[in-house]
């Protein structure tokens, strides 16, 4: 009879040390989860905006240089200077627009400045690190411009969303 | 012999505990993955349908730029931006444009567009249908909601009727 006490009284402190452990782990694991589902969901969250402002960016970047190319073909004023003036007042136009504006915030930028490189009597516009327009002003006035890479541009192979990485509950 | 049976049961009970402990990991896992698995393939979905939304219209868009700066540059009559548009879809993602007289200005308006959003409007001279302008505001995001556009109700045909007299 005295043997089987022990024994209950033992089981009754094993049974409270497991109740502590299993309280305290409990908690633990609760944390744990919440923080792992937090940053996990983040970390993806901002990897999949920063693919859309990329994306969003090289959008209004892109329409920019359309309508410049359009407006030279178009103007009147067929001159170098002409050029660098119309470059100008888009760029200011697009950071006038209240929505544009907003954009540039979420995007972390101050402006939208079309990556340009200037030559004696050529405009090169590069969009995405390529050179995708050319213009030509030979003898000061507009002579020709090559859009054919612009119109190539693919941008399905350029932006892509990954798909989640599979949960990792130790992730930290 | 109660005692005995208690003693039991209590033992049974520190077992179920210790699976209990051990098990509870696994349950917090699942609900996490869960809850992780939802949120980021509702993200990818969304993400993955704008992204090729926008991917989309640039493709496209690219095509009405491309015929509005050619047409700009070498079409003189109605008939060369017919001929350019024909020549450069070569996809055939057009729609069948769109002709109407602009009720202000009386000119003849060939509605290019892929979409109801996306178009260019180029306008020519009913006299001598010469190409007068390109409008490219639809590209630009620059059409009001009110999706007018200045085109009068007049179909082709009256259109037409008028020139003859």
């Amino acid at each position: 009879m005295n043997k089987m006490k022990i024994i209950f009284i033992g089981n009754l402190l094993v049974m409270i040390a497991l109740i502590v452990i299993m309280l305290t782990l409990k908690d633990g694991y609760k944390t744990q989860a919440l923080t792992v589902v937090r940053e996990s969901t983040k970390a993806y969250t901002d990897e999949v905006n920063k693919s859309l402002f990329a994306q969003g960016q090289f959008v209004d970047e892109w329409n920019l240089i359309w309508e410049l190319v359009f407006e030279t073909v178009n103007g009147s004023d067929r001159s170098l200077a002409a050029f660098d003036k119309k470059v100008t007042e888009l760029e200011t136009a697009y950071l006038a627009n209240a929505k544009n504006k907003e954009k540039l915030e979420k995007w972390g930028l101050k402006e939208l400045k079309l990556n340009i490189t200037s030559e004696k009597t050529k405009r090169v516009i590069s969009l995405a690190g390529n050179p995708v327009v050319a213009f030509d002003f030979a003898g000061g006035s507009f002579k020709s411009v090559d859009y054919k890479a612009l119109r190539s541009v693919s941008p399905s192979e350029m932006f892509k969303i990954k798909e989640p990485a599979v949960f990792n509950f130790n992730a930290q | 012999m109660n005692f005995k049976k208690l003693t039991i049961l209590s033992i049974v009970m520190s077992v179920a505990l210790l699976v209990t402990v051990f098990l509870q990991k696994g349950s917090y896992v699942s609900q996490a993955k869960e809850a992780y698995d939802k949120s980021t393939k509702k993200t990818f979905s969304n993400a993955s349908y704008v992204i090729g939304a926008v991917n989309g219209v640039i493709e496209k868009n690219s095509l009405l730029w491309e015929i509005a700066c050619d047409a700009a540059q070498q079409a003189k009559t109605s008939k060369d931006f017919a001929l350019i548009e024909k020549r450069k879809d070569t996809g055939k993602i057009l729609l069948s444009p769109d002709t109407k007289t602009d009720k202000e200005t009386g000119y003849l308006t060939r509605k290019v567009a892929w979409s109801g959003d996306y178009y260019i409007i180029a306008s020519f001279n009913k006299k001598n249908n010469a190409l007068v302008g390109i409008n490219v505001d639809a590209l630009l995001g620059r059409v009001e909601e009110d999706t007018s556009n200045g085109f009068s109700d007049e179909d082709l045909q009256s259109s037409e009727e008028s020139s003859e007299e």
